[in-house]
């Protein structure tokens, strides 16, 4: 009965639902919108990530001795002994969906007909690494012929500031990993669709040959990649895995601290810095996770998300305010039919129910026209095709953006629109439920 | 046991053979010129180091690479061979005017005035953009780095000269091999073709002019040639040699930093 009358007065005005409804439809869609586009974010880089370097979970080894013969100390970046490394992993029971192993040949300039491009060259095994190969977008050529013992694959970008196409030698300049100057003779087999900064200076050979160029053994490799199923939306399971990982490595190998890095505000940084420390030697591993990469990431997420929030809550104080005049000046307005209706027999708390019922239908029609239009703002944006080529590739899917909302989320952005309607006619409804029926008549409002 | 013996014996035999023939690529080579190539290699290397001087000279880099400007870079080199510290200080370009080389020992860095920050670098790399290496203006190692493999008797122009062959001794080394022609009269080495890991030819370095200092030989024109990016070229040019005493604080960052201000 009381929600009938509720309705029935906001139908008599009209105009006034409208505009304060159209305020909690505005602040709405734009905490959606934010919260939706930052969620995605963090989902996209992560994805896109384990993509772009086969993994979730990385295992990287580096050795450091005295050279016999010039007795210079000297850091080489390899895994010593490969073998050791996955039978660790296979015996500690890890449930994982694919293992990259990988070399690269950094910093190689690639030389044609005059043209130079610097480049990493990523070596893989790609007979295991099929599933990797497919999110390989390729333009031109074919991955296949990168069983072409010399083959390479290079993006669009860097074909084009070579002049190079398919089928072309290409010369490469780098080092081995013992730091001696090297170089070889490269067929490009294969042209890819460029994806973004970090895909366009990046080019994929056999992990064979890459060996082989770099000074390493036909079975060695420098990191070594753990891919896991489901893992792009739950990143704590991520740490979890790492950590049991780091237990059962240490047991046999000499790992760098990874709960130093972790504690640092940077990880990343902080492993590098340990990397690059001189005060050991022998062999170490580092393990490391996508959630080192992407801890920044999530800080800058994290701070995105509470500056909307913010923005929100001054966006809800305008209509908190707006929500306590009207409701006030409805109070004075009626206060004759508040009179007449707990005349009629309406007890006090049902006109406070009554008010405040009204100002939460303001709230849930513009929560659900906000949403409404928020799905379609949604769904247009995300049908918009920004391209692979953007340097934004790596926050969006395949070039598209995209959203995802947590539903802890949407409840408390419906709690704080909530909140924010009760509030607003909070005082107005307990005054309105105070009025003494002979003095309401008697009103002259 | 005898069937232990015969094995072993074996193995043995083979082992002899091998570390024989191993002697015998430098000592054939020896026997057949009637010289000490081991110690010709070395005498390339003193010819050039300055075991009880200090060692500074003026630089000029031209660099060249295809569809690019020629780029001009100038420095100033310093070394202490007998303590293994080397600087280089760049003077031009203004964009580049004092950053510089640092080497002690074995530790090498870049100093940026910009940044102000010393960055770890190697004798191995490039000075800037050009194709020459710190280590290429640096006291010469051959001997110590290198194992001879191969001597030729070989006319160089209307020099003659031996064509020493070289092997690198560790994996740590610029250049897997290393192709030397030096004079048969003075020991100065006059060109050097270098090669990569796989063997392929990466850049030939020309010796053109030398100035005799202090009974020391210094290459004043040094041609370089990228034999992978045909065009790209580097020619050094070193003046204003002087073989007078550094003060010890020139080889310590603080001098980097001060020279930059």
């Amino acid at each position: 009965m009381v929600e009938k009358i509720a309705l029935r007065n906001l139908g008599r005005q009209k105009l006034r639902t409208t505009l304060l409804s159209l305020a909690i439809l505005g602040s709405f869609v734009f905490i959606l919108l934010v919260n939706g586009f930052v969620g995605s974010i963090i989902l996209n880089i992560g994805q896109n990530a384990s993509h772009l370097f086969a993994g979730h979970l990385f295992i990287e080894g580096q050795q450091r001795m005295e050279d016999p013969v010039t007795g210079e100390s000297r850091k080489d970046y390899y895994i010593k002994d490969p073998g050791q490394i996955e039978d660790i992993i296979n015996e500690s029971g890890l449930e994982y969906r694919y293992m990259s192993r990988r070399s690269m040949i950094e910093n190689c300039t690639l030389i044609f007909e005059g043209s130079t491009v610097n480049q990493g060259v990523i070596g893989a095994d790609w007979e295991r690494e099929s599933f990797f190969i497919d999110r390989i977008p390729i333009q031109k050529g074919a991955f296949s012929l990168i069983e072409e013992r010399e083959g390479i694959i290079i993006s669009k970008a860097i074909a084009d500031k070579l002049k190079a196409d398919v089928g072309d030698n290409v010369i490469g300049r780098f080092k081995t990993v013992y730091g001696q100057y090297n170089a070889a003779d490269f067929k490009i087999v294969g042209i890819t669709s460029d994806s973004g900064l970090i895909g366009a200076s990046l080019a994929y050979a056999d992990l064979g040959y890459v060996n082989e160029l770099i000074n390493l053994k036909e079975d060695q490799y420098m990191t070594l990649g753990l891919y896991f199923d489901d893992m792009n939306q739950d990143f704590k399971r991520l740490d979890k895995i790492a950590d049991n990982l780091y237990e059962e490595l240490e047991k046999e190998v000499v790992l760098f601290d990874r709960d130093k890095a972790k504690s640092e505000e940077n990880p990343i940084h902080a492993m590098m810095k340990m990397l690059q420390s001189d005060d050991w030697t022998g062999s170490r591993y580092v393990l490391s996770t996508l959630n080192d990469v992407l801890s920044v990431v999530q800080e800058i997420s994290l701070w995105v998300n509470i500056v909307g929030y913010i923005v929100l809550v001054i966006m809800l104080l305008v209509v908190l305010i707006g929500l306590f005049n009207t409701f006030w000046i409805v109070m004075l307005e009626r206060t004759k039919e508040i009179g007449t209706i707990r005349a009629v027999g309406m007890q006090r708390p049902a006109v406070f129910r009554m008010l405040l019922t009204e100002s939460v239908l303001i709230g849930v029609i513009g929560m659900v026209v906000g949403t409404l239009l928020s799905f379609g703002i949604m769904f247009i944006v995300s049908r918009i095709n920004f391209g692979t080529d953007s340097i934004f590739f790596i926050i969006m899917k395949n070039g598209h953006i995209t959203f995802y909302l947590p539903w802890w989320q949407a409840v408390l952005n419906i709690s704080i629109v909530f909140m924010v309607t009760l509030l607003g006619a909070l005082i107005p409804a307990v005054k309105a439920s105070r009025l003494n029926p002979a003095e309401a008549f008697q009103s002259i409002h | 046991m005898k069937k232990v013996i015969k094995p072993l014996g074996m193995v043995l035999i083979v082992l002899l053979i091998s570390v024989n023939l191993n002697a015998q690529d430098v000592s054939v080579y020896n026997k057949k010129f009637g010289l000490d190539f081991d110690q010709v290699l070395e005498n390339v290397d003193n010819i050039g180091n300055f075991d009880q001087k200090d060692f500074s000279s003026d630089m000029t880099i031209v660099s060249q690479k295809p569809g690019e400007e020629d780029e001009v870079l100038v420095t100033k080199v310093l070394r202490r061979d007998y303590d293994d510290k080397f600087a280089l200080i760049i003077l031009a370009p203004q964009a580049q005017k004092g950053q510089g080389y640092l080497q002690i020992g074995d530790n090498v860095w870049f100093y940026d005035p910009g940044s102000r920050k010393f960055e770890h670098s190697s004798m191995k790399e490039n000075i800037q953009n050009s194709d020459a290496k710190n280590s290429d203006i640096n006291r010469s190692s051959l001997a110590k780095d290198y194992n001879i493999i191969k001597v030729q008797d070989v006319m160089l122009g209307k020099y003659p000269t031996w064509k020493i062959t070289l092997d690198a001794k560790t994996e740590n080394v610029s250049y897997k091999k290393v192709e030397l022609w030096v004079t048969k009269k003075g020991s100065l080495a006059l060109k050097a073709n270098e090669y990569g890991f796989s063997g392929k030819l990466m850049r030939t370095t020309a010796y053109t002019k030398y100035k005799k200092i202090d009974n020391k030989y210094i290459p004043t024109k040094i041609f370089i040639r990228d034999q992978l990016n045909i065009g790209e070229n580097s020619e050094l040019t070193m003046s204003n040699l002087s073989v007078a005493s550094l003060k010890d604080s020139t080889f310590s960052k603080a001098f980097l930093e001060n020279v930059s201000k």
